[in-house]
Order: C-alpha cells, then structure tokens, then sequence
C-alpha cells in the first residue's frame, strides 16, 4: 500500500517528512561547544571579572588602610597582591625552607578524600541497590537514613576520635560517612523512582530480574546516583577540612592542617590561600571527575537538561 | 479473508473483574468484562477517559494481575508478561541510555539464541519497516514523537510476537503526524505476518475516527466500572480514507454509543470531586 488518491487530507508518509520533524538530527551534542572558542573565552572573561572586581577594591582599600595607619600588622591586614607573592612561596618555598610546600598540603588531603570517597560510595552503593530493590528492607532502614542524612558529618567526629584516636583513620572515616549517606539516599530513590513502564517493556520481552537489573534499573537510575555523587564529593571535600583541623595538631599535613597553620601562626594570607585552594580543589573534583561522566552518560542520553552557558 | 465470526479465538475475557484497593476504598476498573478476539484481527477498544481500557491492556500484557474472571490467550490463563506479546506505550518508554539500534535489539538480546549477523540483519529489517534508515545510532531524546513511537513499534515486533498491544499510542503526537502514524500502522500491520497470519492486535484510544481508520471491530467501552457496550464491524476495505458515506456512517454509530459513556463517566466524576 502506498497513497490512495481520493484520501483528501492525507499527507505521505515520506522521509522528507521524518526530517523535517527532527531538525537535530543525530548530531552529538558534545561537539557543540567546539566551533565557538572565542565565546567560550568570553564566558572565562564574564566569570573572572567579579572577582578582579573585588581584588582592586581590596588592594585600594588595603593600601589607603596601611598608609593611614602605619603600624598595622601585614600579617593581619594583608594587601591581596602580597597574597600572590606568598603563594607562589607556599607552593616553592625553596630547599633551605622547613615548610611543606602546598602541593604536598592539598595532595596528602586529595589522597584521603579519594579513598574516603571509593570506600563510602562503594559501600553506600550497595545498601542503596538493596534498599531500592527491596520493600522490605527501604521500610526498616529508610526512617534511619532519612534522619542521618541531615546529621552534619561532623557531629560524628568525636565518636570517630574516641574510636580511632587522632589520626588519618579517623580523618577518612569522615569521608567516608559523608559521602556514604548522600550516596544510598539518591542511590535508593533513583532505582525507586525508575518509569514502571520502562521495566515493563523489559518484562514483556521476557527479560528476566538480572537483565532489568542491568539493562533498566542501573542506567535508570544513573540521573539520581550521579547527583549524590556530586553531593558526595561536595561533602567529603567540605569534611576533610574539618576533620583535618580537628586533627591537625597531631597529624602535621593536609589542607585542614595547613590553614589551622595560618591561624597558629598569624599568617592570615596562608589561610587565604588555604580557601582559595579549597574551593580550587572542589572545582578540580567536579571538572574531572563528575562532569566527563555527566557528558558521557546522562547528557548524552538527554536524560537531564543541557546546562546554559 | 475469512469472516471474522469464523476465525479462531485468540484473546478471551470471561466476566472479568479488576479492583484497585487504595488505602480507604476500592475502586472497582473492570466488571463483567466479556469479549472474545479473534485471530489476526485488528481490534480497537475506545471508551471514556478513565473507563478502565488501559488496565484491560494492561492485564492481557500481564502487567496487571486479574482479580476475577477468566482471561485466556490461545486458550491459557494470562499468568505473566511474555514474548507471545509486544506492547506499545503512549509515553514511548524507550530507553534512553540505547541508541534506535540499542532500543530495538535489546529484546533479541535478551531472547538470546541467535547470532549477531542474524540479530543485526533482523534489527535493520525492522528499522527499514518502521522508515528510520539513517537514524539507527540516535538517541531518543533527539527523534520526533513520531519517530519515538516507529521505534517503540520496531522495538515490540522485532522478536515476532503473535499479539500486538497498543495503549493509546498515537495520544501524544500532534494531529498530522498522528495521521501518518495511522497510516504507517495500517500498512506495517498489513506487511508482518506470523506463521502466515497477520498479528491480533488490541489497540486502545479515545479517537473515534482513529478507531474506524484503523479497526476491523470497534470495541465500546463504557464507563467505569469498565465493560464491553457495543461491538461494531468496520467493513470498509483498506486503505482506507477519513471520508466517504461508509466512514461517517459507521464513525457515527460509534459516536452515539460513546456520548452515553462520556457523560456517565462525567457524572461519575463529578460525583468523585464532590465525595471528597
């Protein structure tokens, strides 16, 4: 059967017409960006202008302050360019320095972070997987971590510090308990919240429990797990800094220590730098780690909004 | 063409009955649903909106369990979903982590047995049928709704079921797309057989000229609790047309038996809101 003449409003069902309908065609979208590098450098301009904004009102606010009055402590007051300066020195103090340089500061937290991190996801995957999976279990277990989700991780660290004692033990098992509980709460309702009609095309081709399991119920619920992953980084990386300062005394390295450093020391550029660095590191997690994964899975798959510019 | 009435039985409901027990009442969707289906025959099911069709389709899919009844395919109570079947949903429910290809190959992954030459050869068949040549690498979120839903039909016939489930599958496209569909449905069914026969399909919709455009019998549903109200043949030959005498005529009769149904399923809604 093809066209019959007399149909009066009928239209042919031509390929003109499914191409029409589809004016994005298959094109990826992960090439978008590519062919507009000058706007991307523009967008780079806008986001670091606030923050050029604020360092010149700073260094005039600081020089008009320490020329008015002469004896104020650079330490305590410091002009921002005098921040750069001390930077590059925190991060190549020199060989005839005592001082860990920065690097081996942020690394050695980096270090526990990531482990942390594997080991809380890992675990809070699992128990996330068997509480979407299971009624049963979601009833007993989810008035649990629907109240310790809103316990600050924190709050935890003197348990950890009477358990484990001041050490790195104690500092990773604050990650791990701060990414642990984001994980099995978006890991739970991801799987829970999955389209029944998405596993119901798969159990009408005969799919059996482990082929939904793989084909549906992981990838369906990859939107929610990868949003705690985010919110998992975002804790454990917030964490560590507490958990470092509590410990630092003893522990001697990681960014914590480094800026409880600056405070012991009266070096208020060091804390400066301390922060800067922290919300450098939070960016660095999320730019190599969550967004590649985000750009080759859920965004590919449309399954989420494409962010604007 | 064999008359229907002389054809074998495929699809049999028996005083069938489905309650849904909500946490302080029942809701009763299906009573003394009766109706008999036979093979290779086009069926369409229309009805008021809430009318308890869907959950018919759904119980036939074996989605939905029976509360009471008889519901036999070939004969055998429906006790699970199966590949006897292919279902088409109004929201597509594709998977959007799988390409065209991925989407339409998964149900021949999963029946397992046959090479990947034979399923790759099977796949390209099928996305020929349904005209999405050119689009096997796709993902979903970037096709029309129409395309979406030649997928979700590649996707259901691919492993060859005997029976063809459609849930209103044309609701959520715009009105001239949805005639295309039409359309391509009508002539896909015409093309696929099984065993030499054309597949029973039970396709549900609201659409009046919809179900004349594309039934050998309508089916009339009526309000909730849903039955079956009226049976009316559709002898027009295909390819067929939204006009001429025979059409409107026959459009008509099935107008008149729905009005009745929308306006209790009115009432009863109406009731509802009130109630609460």
């Amino acid at each position: 059967m093809k066209k019959d003449s007399n149909i009066e409003n009928t239209v042919e069902p031509s390929k003109e017409v499914i191409k029409d309908t589809s004016a994005n065609g298959n094109g990826s979208r992960l090439l978008d960006g590519l062919n507009s590098a000058p706007k991307y450098f523009l967008n780079v301009g806008k986001t670091l202008l606030p923050f050029l904004v604020i360092f010149i009102f700073f260094e005039v606010l600081l020089v008009i302050l320490h020329a008015t009055i002469p004896d104020l402590s650079h330490n305590l007051y410091p002009i921002p360019h005098n921040i750069i300066v001390y930077t590059w020195k925190a991060f190549f103090p020199g060989k005839d320095s005592a001082a860990n340089s920065v690097f081996i500061q942020v690394g050695w937290s980096f270090v526990r972070v990531l482990l942390g991190f594997v080991i809380g996801t890992l675990s809070g995957l699992i128990i996330g997987i068997l509480m979407g999976l299971s009624k049963w279990l979601h009833r007993l277990l989810n008035p649990i971590f629907s109240l310790a989700i809103s316990i600050p991780t924190l709050a935890w660290v003197p348990i950890l510090l009477i358990i484990f004692g001041l050490n790195t033990k104690t500092i990773i098992v604050t990650i791990v308990l701060s990414c642990f509980f984001p994980i099995v709460y978006s890991t739970t309702n991801g799987i829970r919240s999955i389209d029944r009609k998405l596993i119901w095309a798969a159990r009408i081709m005969g799919a059996s429990n482990l082929e939904i399991f793989f084909d549906v119920l992981l990838p369906g619920s990859l939107v929610s797990v990868i949003t705690g992953l985010r919110l998992a980084i975002g804790y454990s990386w917030r964490a560590i800094v507490g958990a470092e300062m509590l410990v630092a005394l003893t522990d001697n390295i990681g960014i914590g220590y480094y800026i409880v450093g600056g405070q012991i020391a009266n070096q208020i550029p060091q804390v400066i730098i301390g922060i800067f660095l922290i919300a450098l590191g939070g960016l660095l997690l999320d730019a190599t780690l969550m967004r590649p994964l985000e750009l080759v899975t859920i965004r590919r798959w449309g399954m989420i909004e494409k962010s604007k510019q | 063409m064999a008359k229907i009435d002389d054809r074998k039985t495929k699809i049999q409901a028996t005083k069938l009955r489905k309650v849904f027990k909500e946490r302080r009442h029942e809701v009763v969707a299906v009573e003394d649903l009766d109706i008999d289906i036979k093979e290779g025959e086009f069926s369409v099911i229309v009805g008021p909106s809430g009318c308890g069709k869907s959950t018919f389709l759904y119980m036939i899919a074996g989605f939905e369990k029976i509360t009471d009844g008889e519901l036999l395919l070939d004969g055998e109570p429906v006790l699970k979903p199966g590949r006897n079947r292919g279902f088409v949903f109004q929201e597509f429910a594709l998977y959007p982590w799988k390409t065209v290809k991925g989407n339409i190959r998964m149900p021949l992954e999963i029946g397992g047995g046959i090479s990947e030459e034979k399923i790759d050869a099977k796949v390209q068949e099928y996305i020929n049928l349904v005209g999405l040549e050119g689009f096997e690498n796709a993902y979903p979120h970037t096709l029309s709704g129409g395309m979406k839903q030649r997928v979700g039909l590649a996707r259901a016939l691919v492993y060859d079921p005997d029976i063809l489930l459609l849930d209103e599958p044309f609701g959520s496209l715009d009105a001239q797309t949805r005639k295309i569909m039409q359309q391509e449905l009508t002539r896909i069914w015409q093309e696929v057989t099984s065993h030499g026969e054309k597949k029973t399909v039970v396709f549900i919709t609201h659409s009046v000229i919809e179900a004349v455009y594309l039934a050998d019998r309508v089916f009339v549903m009526s309000a909730r609790p849903g039955h079956i109200k009226a049976i009316i043949d559709v002898p027009i030959p295909r390819p067929r047309s939204y006009t001429g005498d025979e059409f409107i005529q026959i459009r008509q009769e099935v107008l008149n038996h729905l009005e009745e149904e929308v306006l209790k399923a009115a009432e009863l809604y109406k009731g509802e809101l009130s109630a609460e």
